[in-house]
């Protein structure tokens, strides 16, 4: 069975072409629209951005193309278990709630635009917003560089070309679109081609799931086929996979929540209202995407057995709908550009993003501390087209590069910063030295636990199906509440309760 | 005999709330309203993790075209999206500070 899609015909590349085009005309309109030449102004809209706005740049910049391909394909390859990619997104709203209400009111009070400007204000301490920086640009440049991926991927099968001519031309036309758009508009563009790319989203997940039910028949018959030829796909976790469960639902919602690009959506609402009432919406949409990636898997698992890499159930199912009707063909072009908005609206935030930081925190702090806000957005500019240069060179270049899956490991990663932003926005007394230390103390600990995994044949990669990041996240704790309690003690500071 | 010991925790409570004065009382009021969500958030999500299934009979009949073990961990996580979004319809402290940093703008 063949799991590449029937090539597009000149009609079908016209209507993606239609719609890459339309994605640079708002980049053009979010260029009229601006206000001022000013970081804000670039990064974070201005004044800000309104309800519906900010709900869909939410929606489409949380689920990426590794929803359609990633959870589709993992649900095909362990079952009903996966059904905890429903929980862990919605555990990303929870934790939300403990960041957002306190997180917005300073970010309006004190004028924030990256995640790094809370840390400096709560703290004092250029180390530890340093480090944050660093650890956040780390932990989303290598998503980037996936997403870039990604792109080459969804392009590759598509036309009659030469396979690695195609991937090379999909990572740099797409790239070279989102650079231009972005440059053109910032934020202000980035969250409108949202608007077009997570209205897209959503309607091929709902097209997704027609085809899926019309093509192979209602999930009940697909879950009794499945519980026929493997029980244990459909059989409910042991200890150690609840374990499991417990554990995405902690690292994802922690970690998902501290996406800089997500915080950055908290600085960028318009009002308090327009936040809650967006985070309100998005508290219910896993039960829609999320579990349709389910249905989708178990259908495939099904009625496509034996596929040899699980990822590329979806172009297989796409590739059975083509080959029916001429409408099934339309059906999957839409499809197709649901699956380049997924991947195209994460990329152009986590690029926007790491621009922002790279520019303010980096760049503005202690290379050029001196520079002015025109001299600072024009930098961003640049930076922008210099990371994407090179992440699309280096996609290209390792496009099988197996070291990527070592990278991937961003949750375990960014849930090291929970303690300097959950406990440093509700507990005065957390002081920056430990927090330094607990930070570094964590990451020591899923390093370490990487390292042993990646060097050794024992899978090191969940200890007792707990992630290395939770492990590490605990002693990061300990480190930070135990060093600031003793520190709090020795000298009884005076309180920064004040400015929190 | 727990009855009577929740209801003597109870007054006490009731009682240092009453006793410390207002900026406190606040506090503590705040801290139990958060303990309270805490709690609930531990609840939901025990119940949505289907640890306790392998212990139940039936968990893999079909419902709605899912085993049910599935169907019960999918309505946690709806309840738990409820809760969220009950929680998320009361305003928050920062917005009505900016709302009067605005006017005051204005």
């Amino acid at each position: 069975m063949s799991d590449q899609l029937i090539p597009f015909t000149t009609p079908e590349l016209i209507f993606i072409g239609i719609y890459l085009a339309s994605l640079i005309v708002i980049g053009c309109f979010g260029y009229r629209a601006r206000q001022a030449n000013t970081l804000r102004d670039f990064y974070l809209a201005g004044n800000g951005i309104g309800f519906v706005v900010l709900l869909l740049t939410l929606y489409s910049t949380q689920y990426s193309g590794n929803t359609l391909f990633g959870f589709t394909g993992m649900t095909y390859r362990i079952g009903y278990a996966w059904a905890v990619s429903v929980h862990f997104m919605t555990s990303i709203v929870v934790f939300y709630l403990i960041l957002a209400p306190k997180l917005f009111g300073l970010s309006k009070a004190h004028g924030f635009i990256t995640p790094s400007d809370f840390i400096e204000f709560r703290f004092r301490s250029p180390a530890l917003s340093c480090l944050v920086t660093l650890l956040m640009i780390i932990a989303i440049a290598n998503f980037l560089l996936a997403q870039l991926m990604a792109m080459g991927n969804a392009l590759e099968g598509l036309t009659t070309i030469d396979p690695e001519v195609a991937f090379a031309s999909g990572v740099i036309v797409l790239a070279l679109v989102i650079v231009v758009y972005e440059t053109l508009g910032g934020f202000r563009a980035v969250a409108w081609t949202d608007v077009i790319q997570g209205s897209v989203l959503l309607v091929g997940f709902v097209i997704l799931l027609f085809l899926v039910l019309d093509e192979f028949g209602s999930l009940a018959e697909s879950t009794r086929i499945v519980q026929r030829n493997h029980p244990e796909r459909v059989a409910p976790p042991d200890w150690r996979g609840s374990m499991e469960w417990a554990s995405y639902v902690l690292l994802v919602g922690i970690g998902g929540a501290l996406y800089p690009q997500s915080i950055q959506r908290i600085y960028a609402a318009k009002s308090g209202q327009t936040l809650r009432r967006s985070l309100m919406v998005m508290a219910f949409l896993p039960l829609t995407t999320a579990l349709i990636a389910l249905v989708v898997g178990i259908i495939g698992l099904a009625h496509i057995p034996d596929l040899a890499r699980s990822d590329t159930l979806l172009t297989v199912i796409c590739r059975r709908v083509q080959e029916h009707s001429w409408l099934g063909r339309w059906l999957v072009v839409v499809l197709f550009s649901a699956i380049l908005a997924a991947i195209m609206s994460t990329a152009d935030s986590v690029l926007l993003s790491i621009s922002s930081m790279f520019t303010k925190d980096i760049y503005g702090r202690y290379i050029n501390p001196r520079a002015s806000e025109q001299q600072l957005t024009r930098m961003g500019k640049v930076c922008s087209w210099m990371l994407i240069a090179v992440l699309a060179y280096l996609a290209i270049r390792f496009r099988d590069w197996t070291l990527i899956k070592l990278l991937d490991r961003k949750f375990d990663l960014l849930v090291q910063l929970g303690p300097a932003f959950f406990l440093g926005l509700h507990w005065p007394r957390l002081r920056a030295t430990p927090t330094l230390c607990g930070i570094l103390a964590g990451l020591s600990v899923v390093l370490g636990l990487l390292l042993v995994d990646s060097f050794t044949p024992e899978d090191y990669s969940k200890v007792w199906g707990v992630h290395p990041g939770l492990f590490g996240l605990v002693l990061n704790v300990l480190v930070a509440v135990g060093g600031s309690w003793i520190g709090d003690q020795r000298s009884r500071p005076a309180r920064v309760e004040e400015r929190v | 005999m727990a009855r009577p010991h929740c209801i003597r925790l109870t007054v006490v409570g009731w009682f240092l709330v009453r006793v410390t004065p207002s900026p406190q009382r606040h506090r503590i009021r705040v801290m139990q309203s958060a303990s309270r969500i805490c709690l609930t958030y531990v609840v939901l999500f025990a119940l949505a993790i289907p640890w306790y299934w392998v212990w139940l009979p039936d968990a893999i009949r079909l419902v709605l075209g899912m085993p049910l073990w599935a169907c019960g961990a999918l309505g946690g996580s709806a309840l738990i999206s409820c809760y969220t979004a009950w929680l998320l319809s009361f305003p928050w402290a920062a917005e009505t500070t900016t709302e009067n940093t605005k006017g005051s703008d204005e």
